[in-house]
């Protein structure tokens, strides 16, 4: 098990996607946001987290065209051209914590159009299962 | 041992640096002629500490050319030797070269030899012309006893009894003193009247007035040409070199204890171009070591902090702040239930509230540095660039002990740099120039920083040429910026020079004009929450003015609602709120504007703005906060007002993005986060 990667894996339309675990702050139930005027609509606003403004953003809007009133907050660190930013997702639900193997890292087939082709690494089978790795730095959280 | 060494030798270098900077600006200010002992002794004794440390320390580079400038400045303050402009610019470049040798140390550098021997033979060469100036030394001093030398002037004001009817506001008058031209420093002191009983309407106090410097002896008669003889009496008497009353007068002014020093009052008012003699400790500035360090006075202990420790605590502080209003929501809470202990937790609480602000207060002073630190590097830089142009320039300096957060300080060193460097390449001409235009041969730049609304302002006016306002013009349409027949106003005319790659000089000089000079300038006050407007007239010159915000961390804020959402209006821009009234709302083209006592403001709605599908639309059902900005004045409509608070700023950069019309967040009471409005970008919106 040489080139394995720990994941947070998560549910979001009825798929399973996962993330690198070591960019994971924490996890939290969705509350009130406040929100930033003149922003995208899946852009919810801002939370404090512990003293620190944090955006939050849902990525059932961003890319899957629904809403819910359900869902978590992943906290996590992503890279905005070069400087760390934290950031809050808003997924479905946050399902386990399991290692893949990245030496069987498959490419994703891709339908022409889709939105989230822009944050899809690749498919990884854990366990007989596939997870969509992502690599959530491709996705343009900070446009306008 | 090693590590101590290290604290000490770090504490060594940071004092030579400022010992550095005291030498140059007391060798700017070092007349030639005979030498003044009292400023050739600060300048030896920074250079003999610096010497006495590098042997601790085992600089040896240092030791040599530190041992033959205390032979020179010895010489000087012995009166064996002159000052001249060759060796005051010999000097100065030691200082320099010293700078070169301390940078080195500090950062564990070989040092480049070269230099340092070629300082140190030119420091040589001019001892052993010592014979020379010696001739010329016993010259000057003949003259100088034949023709008594004009230092200033001291008058006394003793106003009658019944002075006050006379409806002249003294004060003024004694400020308008220290304006004199030429006046150098002025000295005021009060003393009352004794025997006469204590009456109210009854003036009892009598003035002393020092005034150092070349003045007119009709210049001071003007300031009193309103002045009855009867009402108040005056006598003014010159003041010679080495005279008595000059003597008479230091005595006073470092034993006032008697006396009343009028001075610590009002600090704004009278530190422009009025040093004040610090005799009562409260005008002891803290954290002014040029001060302490010329006048040889009485420093006040300190101790060195580095600047992370404090940062820590400021942040402290911010979250106490936020601790502190959650927990005062339950002083309300308390009362709603009745509860018998309400009293006493309201009392804890105010308590807590006063502390912490309290708190926050000493925290933020400690930041706080007076801007004479960016000030400094001026006088040489003026100094340099105006005699490589053959300019003949004074730079007069005023506020500078204007304090600024630091890391605004620190910001602001560059832009000030580039600003005084275009207006002495740019602005001031050279002197035939000058003459033939009618004005005076030597040019006037202005530094002025002064607190102003919540502000602190920095003014940079220059009596030079003025900005030529076509040729920017025409510089722009040759840029690309601009098309040939574009009509701009007068100001977008002005603003061009912010414009990135932007140069008027006729020719790229090594002083400026490289084409990167305002945008970045306008960058670096922006990114500090700043602005800078000109204002330029042809052949008078022009002015720069900056305005910053007092301090990055803390707001005094006014909250404001609209539908469920908390907004946050910094306090010190509110003018005024209004309900607004039907009769005063006009439209205009989409636009509404509101009369205010016949002046028509813009309005701003927030929902509007902010496309929120929230709050009151109806104008006359909601609120009108009035706020001035800049020059602008406008009304921003919200459903209510709620309380005022300070607030702790957090940057939406940090882990967002900036956003139009916010200037940051910060977290409430109740934990939740509320925005903090920019007015400059929604001034922007009702140009």
């Amino acid at each position: 098990m040489e080139n394995t990667k720990q994941l947070l894996t998560f549910i979001l339309n009825n798929e399973v996607y996962g993330v690198d675990i070591l960019r994971i702050q924490e996890i939290k139930d969705v509350e009130r946001c406040t929100p930033i005027p003149n922003t995208p609509e899946w852009t919810l606003g801002v939370i404090n987290l512990r003293g620190s403004v944090v955006p939050v953003f849902d990525l059932r809007k961003m890319f899957f065209d629904y809403e819910s009133d359900k869902g978590v907050i992943i906290v996590l660190r992503v890279d905005n051209n070069g400087k760390t930013k934290v950031v809050g997702i808003v997924v479905d639900s946050v399902s386990n914590t399991e290692f893949a193997n990245l030496d069987e890292l498959q490419p994703a087939p891709k339908k022409d159009g889709e939105a989230k082709n822009v944050f899809v690494e690749g498919l990884v089978s854990i366990d007989g299962r596939m997870v969509i790795l992502t690599d959530i730095d491709k996705i343009d959280f900070f446009r306008e | 041992m090693d590590e101590l060494m290290q604290v000490f030798r770090q504490t060594y270098l940071e004092e030579s640096f400022e010992g550095l900077a005291a030498m140059e600006s007391n060798l700017l200010t070092l007349p030639e002629g005979t030498p003044d002992t009292e400023v050739v002794n600060t300048i030896f004794r920074a250079a003999h500490s610096m010497k006495g440390g590098a042997g601790t320390f085992g600089f040896s580079e240092l030791i040599h050319l530190t041992h033959i400038l205390e032979t020179l400045l010895d010489e000087m303050r012995s009166g064996k030797r002159n000052v001249t402009s060759e060796n005051r610019e010999a000097l100065l470049q030691s200082v320099d070269v010293l700078r070169i040798i301390l940078d080195a140390y500090q950062d564990n550098q070989p040092i480049d030899m070269t230099p340092v021997k070629a300082m140190e033979q030119r420091l040589e060469a001019i001892l052993n012309h010592g014979a020379q100036s010696l001739a010329t030394t016993s010259n000057t001093n003949n003259t100088a006893t034949d023709q008594p030398e004009l230092i200033g002037y001291q008058i006394h004001l003793s106003p009658s009894d019944d002075y006050f009817t006379s409806g002249i506001d003294l004060l003024k008058l004694l400020h308008e003193l220290s304006r004199i031209e030429g006046a150098e420093r002025t000295h005021i002191k009060a003393r009352l009247n004794e025997g006469n009983p204590l009456q109210v309407e009854h003036c009892l106090i009598s003035f002393n007035v020092v005034i150092d410097g070349e003045v007119e002896l009709a210049d001071i008669n003007e300031v009193f040409e309103w002045l009855d003889e009867d009402s108040c009496h005056i006598s003014i008497s010159p003041i010679y070199r080495n005279g008595d009353s000059s003597t008479g007068v230091t005595v006073e002014a470092s034993t006032a204890t008697s006396g009343v020093v009028v001075a610590t009052e009002a600090p704004t008012a009278l530190t422009q171009q009025t040093a004040v003699t610090a005799t009562a400790p409260a005008a002891t500035n803290n954290g002014a070591p040029r001060a302490a360090v010329a006048t040889g006075e009485k420093q006040e202990s300190s101790i060195r902090v580095s600047i992370s420790k404090i940062d820590q605590m400021v942040d402290m502080v911010g979250e106490l702040v936020i601790a502190q209003s959650m927990l005062s929501r339950f002083g309300l809470l308390a009362d709603q239930l009745n509860a018998p202990w309400a009293d006493e937790l309201k009392e804890g609480l105010v308590d807590i509230e006063r502390h912490t602000r309290a708190m926050q207060e000493s925290v933020m002073s400690i930041r706080m540095m007076p801007i004479s630190f960016a000030f400094n590097r001026m006088p040489r830089i003026v100094h340099d660039v105006s005699a490589k142009l053959e300019k003949d320039i004074e730079l007069v300096m005023e506020g500078e002990n204007t304090e600024v957060d630091k890391t605004v300080l620190e910001k602001l060193t560059d832009p000030l740099v580039h600003i005084i460097r275009n207006s002495v390449d740019h602005g001031i001409e050279k002197p035939d120039v000058r003459e033939a235009k009618g004005k005076a041969r030597k040019g006037t730049v202005r530094l002025s920083a002064f607190h102003a609304g919540g502000n602190i302002v920095i003014q940079i006016k220059d009596d030079g040429a003025g900005i030529r306002l076509d040729k920017v013009r025409q510089k722009a349409i040759d840029a690309g910026i601009l098309t040939e027949h574009q009509v701009i106003t007068e100001k977008e005319n002005i603003d061009l020079i912010f414009h990135a790659g932007f140069s008027t000089a006729d020719e790229v000089t090594d002083i400026s004009g490289r084409g990167v000079g305002m945008d970045v300038v306008r960058r670096n006050i922006r990114e500090l929450g700043g602005t800078i407007e000109v204002q330029t007239e042809q052949n008078l010159g022009s002015i720069f003015t900056i305005r910053l915000p007092l301090t990055l961390a803390i707001l005094d804020g006014q909250l404001a609602k609209v539908g469920d959402e908390t907004y946050i209006f910094p306090l010190a821009s509110i003018v005024e709120s209004v309900l607004p009234a039907e009769d005063n709302i006009k439209s205009v083209k989409g636009t509404y504007l509101y009369r205010l006592r016949d002046v028509y403001i813009p309005i701003v709605r927030l929902n509007t703005f902010f496309n929120r599908p929230v709050g009151k639309t109806e104008l006359t059902q909601g609120l009108l906060v009035v706020v001035e900005n800049g020059d602008k004045r406008f009304g921003v409509f919200v459903d209510s007002l709620e309380s005022q608070q300070q607030v702790v700023i957090k940057s939406l950069d940090t882990n967002y993005r900036k956003v139009n019309g916010i200037s940051g967040a910060t977290i409430m009471g109740d934990g939740r986060v509320a925005m903090i409005l920019d007015l400059t970008e929604l001034s922007h919106e009702v140009e």
